[in-house]
């Protein structure tokens, strides 16, 4: 069975940040009707919703936001389904309508994320985020979500010596990416010393290594190659959609300082795509955490287990060198609303991919990572044009 | 008591895992299924609770500081390691009458019964494992 292409040939997303004026319903209705409108399709044929969100029950006490978002935007009756797969929702909604339209039964649908995070304390929001954790194992006795990549980085300075300062040096990047990008959280410019003398939030970690919390939505159409070729002159194709599992507790993985999920989405999604890393002109990489960043550059293949920071600490991940990673300022400095974070990669790769980003890296072939919890969930797009 | 804390009350009390009847692997916690082979022939294991410091962090913000539903005995900072167990498997736990200077990895330590956390206003007490320096 050999179906055809599947393409994005809409994007949209509100600002990411601190938006006391726009609940969650607001923020994913916005997201939609700018992705269907940047479609040129009138919203008739969009013909199902696919929308990614950790936790707005817990965040907003609403659930069963699918058809409350399909309603709201004046998409129903057309089916809706929620995502939920932590940190990495919004890269599962863009796979489930991916595979939703590769499959023959739709022509065009819409992938969104969304969550709206800051109605709450920053101290609920970090025990809601803890969710993505083992709650019996983990959070229950007191691990933070900052406090699992802190063990994660904590055992990666000890066995290949990266330092705090090449950590620092990730954010330094992400931060003077998203200067460019007006959609950015934090549009500000840092230097290594800040991050070292900020906040200590679990050693090693520091406030600055870690993403803001955020609200935002983002969305895109994704259409047939029929209807792709027929609506769209510079359709984005999805040349791989991968997605693995892994124990949801560190402590029952066998390697502490690689991801396993990240690892073995990523050969999927080569072989999905018939390329490898040599073919890939840019990243979009799941940088929650600074160290996160890193882990992603040695599990996908880029660079040797142990030399991720060695990597950007040669200044070779920046943009215009040779691997640019995050040009849209990543979770780290873009933002980072949970369920909006996949998609918002997916629009970052199709504006390059256009050739309308806000840093143009001129690439042919970009590769989307995003993850669920400290690494329960990965997930790798491949786009190209 | 509620359910859910006295299902859990074997493993918080006493380190029981399981171990696969079929090729002997271990899990901590207690694993249904082996995830290795498969087989459904699970026993309990209790694990001695002796091991060495894997990773940890000092965590400087933590739940503690305005959380309603459940308060960790100890206030932020505390120690959180992932501690690997003489028999095999590791289990991520607090650390108890401990400095942040004292830790490091490869540390050896061993579990103690503590007070983990006290839930609600009625100040429904919960124990549980920690673990001490060896
Ligand atoms: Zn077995």
């Amino acid at each position: 069975m050999l179906m055809g292409r599947v393409a994005i040939i809409g994007a949209g997303m509100t600002k990411f940040g601190q938006l006391w004026n726009q609940g969650l319903v607001e923020l994913a209705v916005e997201a939609n009707m700018k992705a269907i409108e940047d479609s040129g399709l009138d919203r008739k044929q969009i013909e199902a919703l696919y929308i990614g969100n950790m936790s707005s029950g817990l965040f907003t006490r609403q659930e069963h936001i699918s058809s409350l978002i399909a309603d709201s935007s004046g998409l129903a009756p057309i089916p809706s389904t929620r995502v939920e797969a932590a940190c990495a929702s919004g890269a599962v909604s863009l796979r489930q309508a991916y595979l939703a339209v590769k499959s023959g039964m739709y022509d065009a649908v819409i992938a969104a994320g969304v969550e709206k995070m800051t109605d709450v304390t920053s101290t609920m929001s970090t025990r809601i985020l803890s969710t993505a954790s083992s709650q019996d194992y983990e959070a229950s006795i007191g691990a933070t979500f900052p406090g699992l990549y802190a063990m994660i980085a904590r055992m990666h300075m000890h066995r290949f010596s990266t330092s705090e300062e090449q950590l620092a040096m990730v954010a330094v990047k992400n931060h003077r990416n998203a200067l460019n990008n007006p959609y950015a959280h934090l549009r500000k410019s840092i230097k290594v010393d800040d991050v070292m003398n900020s906040a200590k939030v679990a050693d090693p970690i520091k406030l600055l290594d870690c993403a803001p919390i955020s609200d935002g939505a983002a969305a895109v159409v994704i259409a047939s190659e029929e209807l792709a070729r027929k609506a769209c002159d510079t359709p984005v194709w999805i040349e791989a959609s991968a997605q693995a599992s892994d124990s949801i507790s560190l402590h029952n993985r066998e390697d502490l300082v690689s991801l396993k999920a990240s690892a073995v989405a990523g050969r999927e999604a080569f072989r999905q795509a018939r390329s490898s890393i040599r073919d890939i002109d840019c990243l979009e990489l799941h940088d929650c955490f600074t160290i996160a960043e890193v882990l992603a550059l040695e599990d996908l293949g880029f660079v040797e287990k142990g030399k991720g920071g060695k990597l950007v600490e040669e200044g070779l991940t920046e943009i215009g060198a040779k691997i640019p990673v995050n040009p849209s300022g990543g979770l780290k400095a873009k933002g980072h609303p949970i369920g909006a974070s996949g998609i918002a990669q997916a629009i970052e790769a199709t504006m390059q991919l256009r050739g309308d980003a806000f840093n143009n890296t001129n690439s042919q072939r970009i590769l989307t990572h995003n993850v669920g919890g400290s690494g329960a969930t990965a997930v790798v797009h491949i786009f190209g044009r | 008591m509620p359910a859910n804390i006295w299902r859990r009350m074997p493993s918080f009390y006493s380190l029981a895992g399981s171990e696969c009847m079929k090729c002997s692997s271990l899990y901590f916690p207690a694993s249904k299924v082996c995830k290795k082979c498969g087989s459904q022939e699970i026993s309990e294991r209790v694990f001695e609770g002796a091991g060495e410091v894997v990773t940890y962090t000092v965590v400087r913000q933590g739940f503690n500081d305005d959380s309603e539903n459940e308060k960790l005995v100890c206030n932020s900072p505390y120690i959180i390691s992932i501690v690997k167990l003489m028999e095999g498997p590791m289990v991520t736990a607090q650390m108890a009458d401990c400095e942040p200077e004292e830790m490091k990895i490869g540390a050896r330590v061993k579990a103690v019964f503590r007070k983990i956390s006290e839930e609600g206003e009625e100040g429904l007490i919960r124990y549980g494992y920690k673990f001490v320096l060896a």
